[in-house]
């Protein structure tokens, strides 16, 4: 029989429960799972010695309970074993059920007891903690006993909290993914109109300017200053032009011709053209034809411009050689939106792109390579993807290294 | 006014059934947060008869555990301290009231029954409303109506003149025991509850659960008990000891706060677990 208790007893069974009343502040709302697992565990040493301590959690799809993490990981087995037969015996889902602490002998560990605290707040069960502990039952105290079901309350509520957070931090971030991407589309097309209208302006008077040029120097004739001063103009006039017809050729033309093109002969077109330039800078390429892939939408002079500047560019991300690799795939059942469509990937082993040139990666005139290039090239292949009706991302290759172009191109059988 | 009041019943407090001296040691042990599994073993193991009645409940529908629970020690690991003592009062209040075995006892039988089904009710939306301590909720409604069974068994002739009246004159027995008596069941209850040292919680809700807006903290507890009350009237369950079905609190109803599909659930299962219990509360005598 328990001898008489004088306050002092109750003044620890208050300062107990006031301290698993801190587990909010051990363990915020941003606190990842394994966090809150960690000061669950430093709690729970406090009320009783374990030789075991289980966290399962429900997988929010399949409903299953779930190992997510043992104390000492040496036990992994045991404790799904555990658990399996407290399941299997119809225990297990009747003390979740009950959201009540239970004791109960264990099934794997002969003369230890087991303790299961089921994790659930007001409208969710979140999963529960398996405990295997050498303490006789019969010495589990009132005090122990309701300790344990403050302290998986207090956890569950934090961990629920914790849950919805990380819930709603990933939806706002492909909110925010998905908001960017309608800027940059948006701000391409505006590009795209901006130029069509000012290359026409430009390019009139330019080839007035031109024209009275070339008047002047017929008419100055000889070897004279002027007439140098006028081939100066009239060269950097035919650069205008070559920059603006540049972007008039792929301004977009509103009439689609609706040509259905074999992406395999498109792409093993670019790669004959691109084949010495690669082997020149000891570059790996890798393409297998794939039969039966469907004609995409798209005229293929056009495409294979598409592919020839995306390996151009992987070509110069790989100075000292590497390897490119090219695979196509048909979309199956990825959602409604990219059925009907074909995946073009195009992988190197390079330098990669930083994520915020990535962003730009696109525009007109953006360029890293200096004075070397327009920066036309993957502004180009945009225009003529988006003009297919297709899409075109930059990421990263696998493992964070290279880059990898994915290029989305709709099917010309595509119905409806 | 018959000459009968309630200082008169009070008078006579120490006529009124107590209970056994073992429930006072359990409710000892309960109290001291220190006190193992095995103390409080050891009290109930004491009591053959009460250790035989409490593992008869644990292994009732009343819970639905899927395995046989053989020892007073798993049972209260099992299900935990407080819903021990709460099983061990329940069984308890059964065995002190003398006449339910007579058999000429119709009403006292059917107030039982009537104790039995709220309980059980109580129990059934409790744990449909995820209700963390259902056997609290059981023990509420097994003692919500014992001041009827105080009455009956101490003041017989007050308690016919309170049911003829009740026939005669269409009335609640509320109304006839204020007539007849100048208070009523719940005060009576109370009193007794409140000599029996039984947790403030249960007090209240014995004395309120015509008025749950009146319970204060405990309101959604007397609500539960109010609202199942009803229900085994209207469910025929026992006899509450007048013919009629009192009406539904409105304030009861929103503070249970039972969803759409919940009413069918509860009165079903009210009926299946009802029958059950009875079965194992009466083959205990």
């Amino acid at each position: 029989m328990a001898a008489e208790l004088g306050p002092e007893a109750y003044q620890d069974f208050i300062n107990n429960i006031e301290d698993f009343s801190h587990f909010q502040e051990k363990a915020g709302i941003t606190s990842g799972v394994e966090h809150i697992w960690g000061v669950f565990l430093k709690d729970m040493e406090r009320i009783l010695n374990v030789d075991l301590c289980a966290l399962f959690l429900v997988n929010e799809e399949t409903h299953e309970f779930e190992l997510y993490g043992v104390a000492p990981e040496a036990m992994r087995d045991e404790c799904l074993k555990e658990l399996d037969l407290q399941i299997e015996c119809g225990v297990f889902s009747w003390v979740i059920d009950r959201r009540l602490p239970s004791v109960l002998p264990s099934t794997v560990f002969k003369k230890r007891t087991a303790l299961m605290l089921p994790l659930c707040t007001a409208n969710r069960t979140l999963g529960a903690v398996l405990t295997v502990t050498k303490m006789e039952k019969s010495s589990i105290t009132m005090e122990t006993s309701r300790l344990l079901g403050i302290l998986a309350r207090q956890c569950s509520l934090v961990m629920e909290n914790a849950m919805l957070y990380e819930h709603l931090r990933k939806e706002h971030e492909s909110l925010q993914k998905a908001q960017s991407q309608i800027i940059q589309t948006e701000k391409l097309a505006s590009i795209g109109r901006l130029t069509r209208a000012a290359s026409h302006e430009i390019l009139n008077p330019l080839n007035i300017i031109s024209g009275y040029a070339h008047l002047l120097k017929i008419g100055s004739g000889g070897d004279s200053k002027p007439s140098r001063y006028l081939n100066e103009i009239i060269n950097e006039s035919g650069r205008i032009a070559k920059v603006v017809s540049g972007l008039m050729q792929f301004k977009g033309s509103d009439a689609l011709k609706a040509a259905s093109t074999d992406l395999n002969s498109v792409i093993e077109k670019a790669i004959s053209l691109t084949e010495y330039a690669a082997k020149f800078n000891k570059v790996r390429m890798d393409f297998s034809p794939v039969p039966g892939i469907g004609k995409v939408m798209g005229d293929s002079e056009d495409l294979i411009q598409v592919i020839i500047s995306i390996i151009n560019n992987s070509l110069e991300a790989m100075p000292e050689g590497g390897d490119l690799e090219i695979r196509i795939e048909p979309v199956k059942g990825g959602g409604h939106e990219e059925e009907g469509f074909v995946k073009v990937k195009i992988t190197d082993t390079g330098c990669g792109i930083p994520e915020d040139v990535r962003e730009k990666a696109l525009e007109p005139f953006f360029s890293t390579k200096g004075d070397k290039a327009m920066g036309l090239g993957l502004y180009m292949a945009y225009c003529v993807v988006q003009r297919c009706g297709g899409t075109i991302q930059i990421g990263s290759g696998p493992g964070d290294k290279g880059t990898c172009v994915t290029i989305m191109l709709p099917l010309a059988d595509k119905t409806g | 006014m018959t000459g009968v009041d309630i200082s008169q019943l009070i008078g006579r407090v120490d006529d009124l059934p107590t209970l056994p001296q073992t429930f006072l040691r359990i409710t000892q042990i309960v109290n001291n947060p220190r006190a193992s599994a095995k103390d409080l073993s050891s009290v109930i193991g004491d009591d053959q008869v009460l250790t035989a009645r409490l593992l008869r409940l644990v292994n009732s529908s009343f819970y639905g555990f899927p395995q046989k629970v053989s020892t007073v020690t798993g049972a209260i690991v099992l299900l935990g301290f407080d819903a021990i003592r709460s099983l061990l009062l329940s069984s308890s209040v059964f065995e002190i009231f003398p006449g339910r075995r007579r058999k000429n006892h119709k009403g006292l039988s059917a107030l039982w029954d009537h104790a039995l089904g709220c309980a059980v009710g109580a129990k059934v939306i409790g744990s449909r409303l995820r209700y963390d301590n259902i056997e609290e909720l059981f023990v509420a409604g097994l003692l919500h109506d014992i001041g009827k069974i105080v009455e009956m068994v101490y003041l017989p002739d007050a308690f016919s003149k309170i049911q003829a009246l009740v026939k005669e004159k269409d009335l609640l027995i509320l109304d006839a025991e204020q007539e007849v008596l100048g208070f009523s069941h719940a005060e009576v209850g109370t009193l007794l509850a409140t000599e029996w040292k039984l947790p403030q919680k249960l007090v209240r809700i014995i004395e309120m659960h015509h008025l749950p807006q009146e319970a204060a903290n405990f309101s959604r507890e007397t609500s539960l008990v109010h609202f199942s009350d009803i229900l085994c009237r209207a469910l025929d369950i026992g006899s509450g000891g007048d013919p009629w079905v009192p009406p539904l609190n409105d304030f009861a109803w929103n503070a249970v706060g039972l969803d759409q599909g919940g009413l069918p659930y509860v009165m079903t299962e009210m009926t299946r677990v009802y029958r059950d219990m009875r079965h194992v509360i009466n083959s205990g005598r």
